[in-house]
């Protein structure tokens, strides 16, 4: 009883969310001259919306173990994506990078993927598989298997660094170490490794010095907002118009033409402007709320299960996405292009929010089938 | 199963995820409150300085009409030729075609491009004729790197008439010299403002009425200039510029009653539609800027006084002493040798002795507070900028010289309007009355300047002095050619050496010779003088040879057109010289 409450509540909340989404993405659309964009951006995000939830509610309804028997699978799909699109002539490249696969109309991110990918793997690599005899649980337990589970993450963010994406990367490799963290990866693999990645990550910033010029460029916006980049600085003017009580849905300003992404990247300083902080705030609340109760919901499950872990990493995934979308926003992380979960106008980021959700939802369930012993699902 | 599955179930890193996603929350929440709370007024002013612009709406500069309701000055509207220098991507062949089509030079354009190729805006040229406008619009240059933009353009559909007293606008609408500089402010009217709304690409969404701030356009004005009183004056004066080559002349026609200057002008001028050419000489109105010693026309001036203050009597008699006469160091001369004059045929004759010894009964003190009475060595109001006020000495510098210099109107200098406002004295009975430009009556708002009325001398005396000597001056004296068939014209003459600073004496060949005359005797209505400053060919100069048959020409045409129109127009006609 209190379980399904529970499930009911979160998913209400993701609800509450995608409504909130279709209204800012249908204000934020709206252009200067009368057209018809923000028609067709509504139509364009119901249809993704559409196919998102069906997706989610598919990853939801599917148990849990065929999400522990796909994960390797859809890992290694995600690799071969990663692969392909930065192959000259199949993928897309956007201000110079590749990163879009398109099919038709549809274009995605294959970095998208690897946002639920990634933690399934890490997550089946070092979860015991239930039922297993002893000496396999012993296995999972060896120093040296457990250290090479960096490899497929190393192998992931790689990739992406060669698209190059290194916010996404970076975002990735967060993801995945609270993924290591939850799955009782021990703290001085995470100290070995912090140590042999600090030199690389100081040769990136060496090699490419733009990198190094945003950062120093995000360092000064904060001591004078006039030399803020322009997005940054609009997006902010935009949070700070709206103020406490906002101007009124649909009656932003800032969105017509100064606000740069406003119904992507930026439709939170529009939600901002027109909800003011009250709108802000809730919306702070709803994925707080979110969070916590995916978090009880999962509770359920066995701690270091490998439905506990995926499941909880894939919410804090969602979340911090949300969270480091507002950082960027209020120029509290440097400008990184990153999609409000659930609220951005955006295809292939919105079906793998959905996704992520709907398996964190599979998680949660309690698997009568394991619990009954009737056997692992086929192929595992 | 594991015993975990039985402990409390957030454990510790659980816990610590749980901790760091809420802290991050939290920060963000701070964030917000700090931006949307504490500094929502910092950044909804910076917002809405980017989406507002605000534009200037310009006042339309008002009319000036003569007093008959004649347009003097009006604005129409011209296209004015801007580029965008950091949008033109080939300025030397922009500066080439533009030039051409505006008729200006191309490698100062060209210059002027390229040292503004950061800013947004340059003027070309502004208010350009309809065929320049339209040349510039065949270039058919891209669309982005120029524009024109309507301005108000100032015209004076009557050409150079009454140019000095009108003045003009500058290219900023200000306006310079004349009735446009004295009335500027209600000319002028306040320009608006307008705040528009725009996107960040500069396109104006909307406009908010609720912030602007109307427009104000200039007011009207009336003048009590009669444009065909002028226009006559200004072909006696042409005619007068021909006929003697002086260095300059200048007319100013007065109602003596009212102290409405009827017309004023002045030669050599410049036209207020074309205000670059020209040497810069013709911009004096020399009707107010223009100083001399009013030499003979001062005489009646000290008589009336005199007559008003019992110090003299109508039938006195004095001797001329035929023509020469010693005062204390120095020897005066009359033109021709006199005998005994009454004092009436002291002014007609115009005798210097004779005035000097009026001089002498009044002393220095009277003539100073007499002088002081006239009006002299002030201003005298008239609502133009750049009058001049004359000089008339303080009372401790002047010495036993002054008692004959000053009654022949030596020693002091004015201009042409304080002469002819002192003269409005006795034509009026006896009143100064402030000479005004402005009609006042016609306007809803309050005369701008004041005129001030004042009693100078008696009716009696100052009637006398006009209907006598005056009078007679034109009759049998040096006046004569100032006498009209249709009217009984009253008028002295005036001829001032000129001082020659290089010699540090008055010169004998240097003349300023004037005409002050009035009609009719005895109800005057008009006043006429006539300067002419320095006649260099012809002879002799006199003030009544050189100047005395412009003023009365004028006089006449004056008074036949405020009599009946349609005689003066048909009369008009046949008056004017060819020029």
């Amino acid at each position: 009883m209190q379980h399904s409450l529970l499930r009911n509540s979160f998913l209400s909340l993701i609800g509450v969310l995608l409504g909130m989404g279709l209204l800012m993405v249908y204000s934020a659309s709206i252009t200067a001259r009368p057209t018809e964009f923000e028609q067709v951006y509504l139509s364009r995000h119901l249809t993704f919306l559409s196919g998102g939830v069906c997706v989610g509610l598919t990853a939801a309804f599917l148990p849990s173990r065929f999400w522990r028997w796909a994960a390797p699978w859809l890992f290694g799909l995600t690799l071969i994506l990663l692969a392909i699109v930065l192959v000259p002539g199949i993928g897309h490249r956007v201000n110079g990078a590749q990163r879009w696969l398109r099919f038709g109309s549809i274009s995605m991110q294959p970095s998208e993927i690897a946002k639920v990918t990634l933690p399934l793997l890490v997550c089946w690599w070092l979860t015991p598989r239930r039922n297993a005899p002893d000496e396999i649980r012993s296995r999972f337990r060896s120093w040296l298997t457990r250290f090479a589970v960096i490899v497929p993450i190393g192998l992931t963010l790689g990739l992406i660094v060669v698209e190059p994406d290194l916010g996404t990367a970076a975002f990735l490799g967060g993801i995945a170490g609270i993924a290591l963290f939850l799955s009782r990866w021990p703290i001085r693999n995470f100290v070995i490794s912090t140590l042999a990645v600090a030199p690389l990550a100081t040769t990136a910033l060496v090699l490419r010095p733009y990198q190094w010029q945003r950062i120093q460029g995000f360092l000064t916006a904060w001591r004078d907002i006039d030399l803020a980049p322009y997005q940054v600085r609009q997006s902010l003017t935009t949070l700070g118009v709206g103020g406490i009580h906002g101007v009124g849905l649909g009656s932003g300003w800032q969105k017509l033409s100064f606000l740069p992404e406003a119904n992507t990247d930026f439709v939170f300083a529009v939600l901002g402007e027109e909800l003011g902080l009250i709108g802000t705030l809730g919306l702070i609340a709803l994925w707080t709320a979110l969070f916590l109760l995916g978090l009880r919901l999962l509770a359920v499950q066995p701690v270091r299960s490998f439905e506990f872990t995926a499941g909880a990493t894939l919410l804090t995934q969602v979340v911090l996405q949300a969270a480091l979308n507002v950082a960027v926003v209020t120029a509290m992380v440097p400008p990184k292009g990153i999609a409000h979960p659930l609220i951005s106008y955006g295809g292939s980021s919105l079906v793998v929010t959905l996704a992520a959700l709907g398996i964190v939802v599979s998680m949660s369930r309690r698997d009568t089938a394991a619990l009954t012993e009737i056997g692992p699902p086929a192929g595992d | 199963m594991s015993d975990d599955s039985h402990k409390p179930v957030l454990l510790r890193r659980e816990r610590l995820v749980a901790a760091g996603v809420v802290l991050i929350w939290t920060i963000l929440a701070a964030r917000l409150v700090q931006i949307q709370g504490l500094q929502r007024k910092e950044f909804a002013h910076r917002a809405r300085r980017q989406q507002t612009i605000e534009q200037t709406i310009p006042a339309r500069p008002g009319d000036i009409f003569d007093r008959s309701g004649r347009l003097l000055a009006t604005t129409t509207r011209a296209e004015s030729l801007f580029v965008d220098p950091s949008r033109i991507d080939d300025p030397w062949g922009v500066s080439l075609s533009l030039s051409e089509a505006v008729h200006i030079d191309s490698d100062r354009l060209y210059e002027r491009i390229g040292a503004s190729r950061n800013s947004r805006f340059l003027w070309v040229k502004r208010r350009l004729s309809r065929d320049e406008a339209d040349a510039v619009r065949r270039l058919d240059l891209p669309r982005h790197c120029w524009g024109l933009r309507r301005e108000y353009l100032r015209q004076y559909p009557q050409g150079t008439l009454a140019s000095h007293v009108l003045g003009l606008r500058d290219i900023d609408g200000i306006g310079r010299g004349g009735v446009e500089q004295a009335f500027d402010a209600l000319l002028r009217g306040r320009d608006g403002t307008r705040r528009l709304v725009r996107d960040a690409r500069g396109f104006v969404l909307d406009e908010l009425d609720q912030v602007a701030q109307p427009v104000e356009h200039g007011q009207d004005i009336h003048l009590t200039l009669d444009a065909v009183v002028q226009t006559h004056v200004e072909h006696q004066l042409d005619r007068l510029m021909e006929e003697w080559k002086p260095v300059a002349v200048s007319a100013v026609v007065l109602d003596p009653n009212s102290g409405e200057i009827v017309a004023m002008a002045s030669r050599p001028t410049f036209d207020q539609n074309d205000p670059g050419a020209g040497d810069g000489e013709g911009w004096v109105n020399r009707a107010i800027a223009a100083v001399s010693e009013p030499g003979s026309t001062f005489k009646p001036l000290i008589v009336a006084w005199a007559l008003d203050r019992e110090l003299l009597l109508r039938d006195e008699p004095f001797d001329c002493e035929q023509g020469e006469y010693r005062m204390g160091g120095r020897l005066l001369h009359d033109h021709h040798p006199y005998g005994v004059l009454s004092t009436a045929d002291v002014l007609v004759k115009s005798s210097n002795i004779g005035m000097a010894k009026i001089g002498e009964r009044l002393g220095n003190e009277r003539l100073h507070t007499a002088a002081t009475a006239f009006g002299f060595g002030r201003k005298t109001g008239v609502e133009l900028p750049g009058e001049l006020s004359g000089t008339l000495r303080p009372l401790p510098l002047w010495t036993d010289y002054s008692l004959g210099s000053i009654p022949m109107g030596q020693e002091l200098s004015a201009t042409p309007l304080q002469v002819v406002t002192a003269h409005a004295v006795l034509a009026n009975g006896g009143r100064m009355i402030t000479p005004h430009l402005f009609a006042s009556g016609r306007h809803p708002a309050p005369s701008p300047r004041n005129v001030v009325t004042s009693r100078v001398i008696g009716e009696e005396a100052a009637n006398w002095v006009v209907r006598v000597p005056l009078v007679q001056v034109v009759e049998r004296g040096t006046g004569r050619k100032a006498a009209l068939e249709d009217f009984q014209v009253f008028g002295k003459s005036g001829t001032a050496q000129k001082f020659d600073a290089a010699t540090g004496q008055y010169s004998h060949t240097r003349h300023v010779c004037s005409f002050v005359c009035g009609a009719p005797a005895d109800d005057p209505r008009l006043l006429v003088l006539v300067t002419v400053d320095e006649p260099t060919v012809g002879g002799p100069h006199f003030g009544g040879t050189v100047a005395a048959p412009a003023a009365a020409q004028i006089l006449r045409r004056a008074l036949l057109y405020r009599e009946n129109r349609t005689r003066f127009a048909e009369d008009f006609d046949d008056a004017v010289p060819a020029r």
